[in-house]
């Protein structure tokens, strides 16, 4: 047995090297450079203790780029996994050309997101020329031909769509996976009772699916606090601050862009505290959905 | 047998990959060290060669343009003049983009040897003079020029070298590029409506009001998604009104009380004009940019206050009977600021006092500010140099001439950004931009840049 754990370890020490040099030793050194002043041009980095951290609190920016992450993280995963329980469902329905319409679905997530900024941003949400006003313009629908989709007031919820519409397809495919898995006899044993689609799908389809969808939860919960390209990229030359999420505050307050802002050490702040936002939104998922084993 | 080879293979594997990395880390001290065993074996060999070949030497230049940027162009050029001259001279260059110094941050950070950079002179002095690591040029300015005729310092446009030095007084930034700030129009378009350039903000209101009234063309256009290009609207407004410094001084008020002055809120009003009165195109605060600036290439709008780089960036859009026009930001009834006050805004280089190639840094930026050179990059890139002796590009003609025969210049955003970035994106950018987009009053406006202004200097 001894024996068997020392392979291990020498198996798994190629990946644990790499992961111990590209993300632990990175983070150690962001919490430790959180602490200080710094520039990032020189040496010369001043201790500070928790000023940093103290900063954040009544940085209103900070504040704001929160809030939006939040939304980004609650509203967002609302958005994406109820479209993707919906489209299972039909995909799941028994329907000819599933293969077809779960590439066409899938196929935004290929698409790279600054492709989708520029696609989106120019093309469709465009005021006057844009392909969404021009559509309603044509269904003589006034209020929307003449709504401005990416103002200060609409930006968000905009891209909040586009990023839930290029989402989709990657957590529709992680849960068809776990619903592919589920037996069908026991669909069949439930229809033969009587019981509806609805009621299948949320005392069958749902239960059994609970372990692929903490784990689906948790990479959008991870992906949407470090969501960065597609926010940056749908301003063009600047993000707009109704975008900014704490990643998108984290560079800007850290490298600047247009203004010299160059604070290393309250970017680093900024990226360990959204690093606390991931564990605690990992720990509450793994709390709120207990697993349970099923054996069939 | 199996396992032991099995084991064997993947501690290679391990140790290979340790090896890698450090490898990979020693490269660049390896290589000078490579170079210098090299430069003593051609010493023993040939001594008496030693006064005759030049020490090859490397200098590198990370540059805040994109390669496929007609200042890219220029640059490469000059690199490849050099070279015939300075064979000995190596230059790196990396067309890098406009997060230059962030980039350049990262590889010093890492090791990497970085010389040479360029970028807006307002970034340049907010972060490689402030932090003290520039490579100070008065000695070299003092020196002859290029050709050897004049001291190096009075190549350059006056006030120029000396709008970004440290506050000591001392040049580090060598500026290249001048830029400034105005109106671009299609003269084509405004000759056949009869509209006539506007001298003061009531002409320029009247003008819109005849565009708006008597054509389909939008009198104003606008990339209102990007905060700095709204606040062009407010700094300009602020100079004409209460001259160079207004803005400044009100930052630098910690009790928040200057922006009580009815001069910050009026320019607000003013700003709102344009748009309650329907002279910004609809829609532009929905605008993801280049779609504003795209209305004016397409002859849809008649107008835009932008920056005088402006053409260079559409000059590939508009027609072919598109007659480049630009006037400069008119004066206010009642301003301190004249028609003739104008936005110096510059792009440069500055090397970092580290650097072990000073001398021929200075030489090659010498060669780059020679008359010709410079007038290669106006021709290229359709926007003026800071070197005497350079033509105005014909597309920034009325920009020009008012910039060069100006009486007083003063810098975008009121020098704010390299002073207290912070402030300028957190507090100024923010609260501005709701303001002229409508989004809170005038008296809103003020009320938070008070409160917010005070609150940032109890944070320093």
């Amino acid at each position: 047995m001894k024996r068997r754990r020392y392979i291990a370890w020498i198996f798994l020490a190629p990946s644990l090297i790499l992961y111990l040099y590209f993300f632990v030793y990175p983070t150690i050194e962001a919490v430790r450079i959180s602490f200080y002043r710094w520039s990032g041009f020189t040496a010369n980095m001043e201790f500070i203790g928790f000023e940093n951290f103290s900063k954040l609190i009544s940085d209103d920016s900070f504040l704001a780029a929160l809030k939006n992450t939040l939304l980004l993280l609650i509203i967002g995963g609302i958005c994406i996994f109820l479209l993707a329980f919906i489209f299972s469902l039909f995909l799941g329905s028994g329907i000819k050309g599933k293969k077809v319409y779960r590439t066409i679905i899938f196929f935004p997530f290929i698409i790279a997101p600054v492709v989708h900024a520029i696609y989106w941003g120019l093309l469709v949400y465009n005021p006057r020329t844009g392909m969404l006003n021009q559509f309603f313009k044509l269904l003589h629908i006034e209020t929307l031909a003449k709504f401005t989709f990416t103002d200060i007031r609409h930006i968000f919820g905009s891209v909040l769509f586009v990023v839930s519409w290029s989402s989709v397809g990657f957590y529709l495919i992680l849960l068809m996976a776990g619903i592919e898995r589920i037996p069908p006899y026991l669909y069949e044993a439930a229809r033969i009772e009587g019981a509806t689609e609805l009621q299948m799908f949320f005392n069958i389809t749902l239960p059994l699916v609970k372990e692929v969808l903490v784990i689906a939860m948790i990479f959008w919960g991870i992906n949407a606090i470090k969501m960065f390209d597609l926010l940056y990229a749908f301003g063009g030359i600047l993000p707009p601050r109704s975008l900014w999420t704490n990643a998108i505050y984290l560079y800007i307050v850290g490298f600047g862009k247009r203004d010299p802002i160059f604070q290393l050490g309250y970017a680093s702040a900024i990226g360990v505290v959204t690093l606390l936002l991931v564990v605690i939104i990992a720990f509450i998922i793994r709390k709120l959905i207990r697993r349970e084993i099923y054996e069939y | 047998m199996k396992k032991i080879l099995l084991w064997l293979l993947v501690l290679t594997m391990c140790i290979s990959m340790v090896a890698s990395f450090s490898l990979v880390g020693c490269k660049k001290e390896a290589a000078p060290a490579e170079e210098e065993a090299v430069e003593a074996a051609e010493e023993e060999v040939a001594p008496t060669e030693e006064a005759a070949v030049a020490e090859p030497k490397t200098i590198v230049y990370w540059s805040l343009w994109n390669e496929q940027e007609p200042f890219a162009t220029a640059v490469n050029k000059w690199i490849e003049d050099y070279k015939k001259i300075k064979p000995e001279i190596t230059i790196e260059v990396a067309f890098v983009g406009r997060e230059v110094l962030t980039k350049v941050m990262a590889a010093r950070s890492g090791g990497q040897v970085v010389d040479l950079a360029d970028t807006e002179n307002y970034i340049l002095k907010g972060s490689l003079i402030k932090e003290g690591i520039s490579l100070v040029m008065d000695e070299a300015l003092d020196a002859p020029d290029y050709k050897g005729d004049n001291p190096w310092r009075d190549s350059f446009l006056p006030g120029t070298l000396e709008q970004y030095a440290a506050d000591d007084g001392k040049v580090s930034i060598i500026p290249y590029n001048l830029i400034t700030n105005g109106f671009i129009y299609d003269k084509k378009l405004w000759r056949d409506n009869g509209w006539t350039v506007p001298e003061t903000w009531d002409e320029l209101i009247a003008l819109c009001e005849t565009i708006k009234t008597t054509s389909d063309i939008e009198p104003i256009t606008q990339d209102a998604g990007v905060d700095f290009y709204n606040d062009m609207w407010n700094y300009q407004i602020m100079e004409k009104l209460k001259g160079p410094g207004a803005l400044l001084a009100a930052v630098e008020d910690k009790t928040g009380e200057t922006w009580g002055d009815p001069a910050f809120k009026e320019a607000i009003e003013m700003e709102r004009v344009l748009w309650d009165k329907g002279y910004i195109v609809e829609g532009a605060a929905g605008f993801t940019w280049p779609a504003g600036q795209l209305l004016l290439a397409s002859g849809e709008a008649a107008m835009e206050l932008c920056g005088s780089w402006l053409p260079n960036e559409l000059k590939t859009q508009v027609s072919e009977d598109f007659e480049w026009g630009t006037f400069p930001f008119p004066e206010i009834a009642g301003g301190v600021g004249k028609i003739t006050d104008m936005e110096s805004y510059l792009i440069g280089w500055a090397a970092f006092n580290d650097t072990k190639v000073g001398p021929e840094i200075v030489d090659f930026l010498k060669f780059c500010t020679t008359p010709e050179n410079q007038q290669m990059l106006v021709d290229e890139s359709w926007n003026m140099s800071t070197i005497l002796g350079t033509n105005i590009p014909p597309a920034i003609q009325g920009l020009g001439e008012a910039l060069l025969d100006s009486d007083t210049l003063f810098i975008p955003h009121d020098g704010i950004p390299e002073k207290y970035p912070d402030y300028h994106k957190n507090v100024y950018l923010k609260n501005h931009n709701l303001a002229f987009l409508g989004e809170i009053t005038p008296d809103e406006y003020i009320k938070l840049m008070k409160e917010e202004t005070i609150k940032f200097w109890e944070n320093q």
